[in-house]
């Protein structure tokens, strides 16, 4: 994804955003935590060396959602320890040099930074800057990749408890370690899910997050990576 | 100050000259009364096609007799019943209320017909429905579903197509019509046809010309989905509790339905899961007027007139008199706080 266009894009989304007259205004500040639980299987291969890599483990989410109105933003902080069997992800350092890497344990932790606008009372626009860190345990080298992503989510009534929802986005990284720049990459990812609406201020989901991502390393390599899993939550509104 | 145009008819010019001392001021303070005209009648005022009326029927089924319990009981239909006819008299000056409690098929029909033979030219009907709604999924008909209703037994049910040709006789009659429906598949009533956003209404002729034309409008509990029977143990419905709350705390003496469909919609959409629909009643002859709520208290109670001496009418009349006269604005009642029931769409993240 052409990082140029990405940031034109959402700065004209935010423009738009501030243009629509306000519901916020007049709407209640609401405020929920949530917590979520990812049994995730990440898959990937190391394109030049032809290696292939498959880890379990159990992502844990935390959240904080801000609504007022049509309005929202948010912070999330995911992370699990992946062990890898065998292959895992090489480790491309800075002056160029592929690490193959195996038996191993990688740290993978997800933040996100998200605003978003509901232009219609089921659909929402957002943005989200985000950043991955994956640190291998064996050499203990890490790597970062940021980025900003436009996503549009949605959601929908099934019955008087039950709302089905989803989500689907893009965003553009920058891939550094040790402070310089080493590549570039993307991700994509799609979640679909239930909301269940256990009592007034609580609300369970479950549903299934797929996020594919795509490295495109300085010196020619390149990686690619799937994490699937299953999304089991409970968030709270105050 | 905004310019208001409004005649004044009275019995005698004592009373006229009276009257217009007495509420000039505080009119021209609400800002809104275009194409309101009061007048003072006697405490039984004759009803003519000249004269408008505010009449009701509202109907609450809770209690359902499905011998095969396809249609369960419901917890606030009646309390929401009650709250809307109480509002409406205690605020908006409905004169003829009329309240159905658990009411059956041919109950409902009656009421309907008592109604529908009441109703002269200049009058504002609105009919107030809650209760079980039903989508055949197959032909894509809604219904009512009155307390005696079996099974899925379709012809004891009350077909949207019945609904609408008994608002249609009665739009026919009156000048402002208005059908609240507070069930699940409500929606499925207005066949997609809707109006656009509501106007800007800080123009001064905005309330002169919508009074002045025929309205026959339509606000949904929910589009073609289900909608929530008891919301944050209010005793009401999401819906009906934000449509209680928008008339309470209403503080201007007019609004209109498309005002008050447009706040109750984004209230409920902003609180619960279900959305809120609105439009009007097709081939009906809808001319883009809208049903208009006076709520008399801010008007009259200020001054003390009593309210059996003070009678608004909603025809307007062409006049653009303004009255010059500044008035100290009303003070405003404090907006309650509706409890905190939030939907929290689990957050997107990439």
């Amino acid at each position: 994804m052409n990082k140029k266009n990405l940031i034109i894009t959402t700065l004209l989304t935010f423009g738009l955003i501030m243009s629509v007259h306000s519901r916020a205004e007049e709407s209640p500040l609401d405020v929920t935590f949530g917590v979520n639980l990812q049994p995730s299987t990440w898959k990937g291969d190391n394109k030049p060396s032809g290696t292939s890599f498959d880890a379990n483990a159990t992502q844990l989410q935390l959240n904080l959602r801000i609504r007022k109105g049509g309005f929202y933003t948010g912070l999330s902080f995911q992370g699990a320890s992946f062990d890898f069997d065998g292959a895992a992800p090489e480790q491309v350092t800075k002056i160029g040099i592929n690490i193959p890497s195996s038996n191993t344990t990688v740290e993978r932790g997800e933040f996100d930074l998200v605003f978003g606008y509901y232009f219609w009372k089921q659909v929402s626009f957002f943005a989200d800057f985000k950043r991955i860190t994956n640190k291998w345990e064996d050499t203990g080298y890490s790597a970062r990749y940021n980025g900003l992503g436009l996503g549009v989510t949605g959601w929908h009534p099934v019955s008087q408890n039950w709302v089905f929802f989803g989500s689907l986005g893009f965003a553009g990284l920058d891939i550094e370690t040790g402070g310089d720049n080493i590549g570039d990459g993307d991700v994509g990812t799609l979640v679909l899910g239930f909301l269940y609406k256990a009592t007034n201020h609580s609300q369970l989901t479950i549903g299934l997050k797929s996020q594919q991502q795509t490295y495109k390393f300085d010196n020619g390599s390149e990686q690619e990576h799937g994490i699937v899993g299953l999304v089991l939550g409970y968030s709270y509104t105050l | 100050m905004k310019s208001f145009a409004r005649s004044l008819r009275t019995s005698n010019k004592t009373g006229y000259i009276l009257l217009v001392i007495l509420l000039a001021p505080i009119l021209v303070s609400q800002n809104v009364l275009a194409g309101i005209s009061l007048r003072t009648v006697e405490k039984a005022a004759p009803t003519s096609s000249t004269v408008s009326n505010y009449r009701a029927l509202i109907i609450g089924n809770n209690d359902y007799q499905d011998p095969d319990n396809r249609w369960p009981p419901l917890k606030t239909a009646v309390t929401d019943a009650r709250a809307i006819a109480d509002i409406l008299k205690s605020y908006y000056n409905f004169q003829d209320v009329t309240v159905l409690e658990n009411a059956s098929r041919s109950e409902i029909l009656h009421a309907i017909s008592g109604l529908t033979r009441r109703v002269s030219n200049n009058d504002s009907v609105l009919l107030y429905y809650a209760g079980h709604g039903y989508l055949d999924m197959d032909t894509n008909k809604g219904y009512w579903v009155p307390v005696d209703a079996t099974g899925n037994d379709h012809t004891t049910f009350l077909r949207n197509s019945t609904i609408r040709d008994e608002l249609n006789t009665i739009a026919n009659r009156a000048k402002h019509t208005l059908l609240i429906s507070d069930s699940c598949f409500s929606g499925s009533l207005l066949r997609g046809v809707t109006r656009g956003p509501v106007p800007s209404v800080d123009q001064d002729r905005y309330y002169q010309n919508v009074a002045a034309k025929k309205s026959v409008q339509i606000i949904t509990a929910g589009g073609v989905e289900f909608v929530d029977d008891n919301y944050a143990d209010s005793g009401h419905s999401p819906f009906t509790y934000f449509l209680l709350n928008e008339l309470s705390n209403n503080n201007k003496p007019v609004i209109t339905a498309s005002e008050l469909s447009s706040n109750v919609e984004q209230a409920v959409a902003n609180n619960s899961s279900q959305n809120p629909e609105s439009g009007v009643l097709q081939g009906a002859g809808d001319e883009l007027g809208e049903f208009i709520f006076l709520k008399l208290d801010i008007a009259v109670e200020v001054k003390g007139i009593p309210k059996d001496k003070v009678k608004v009418d909603v025809h307007v009349t062409p006049s653009t008199e303004t009255v010059q006269q500044e008035a100290p604005a009303a003070a405003e009642e404090p907006q309650a706080a509706p409890p905190k029931k939030r939907q929290a769409i689990p957050l997107p993240t990439l």
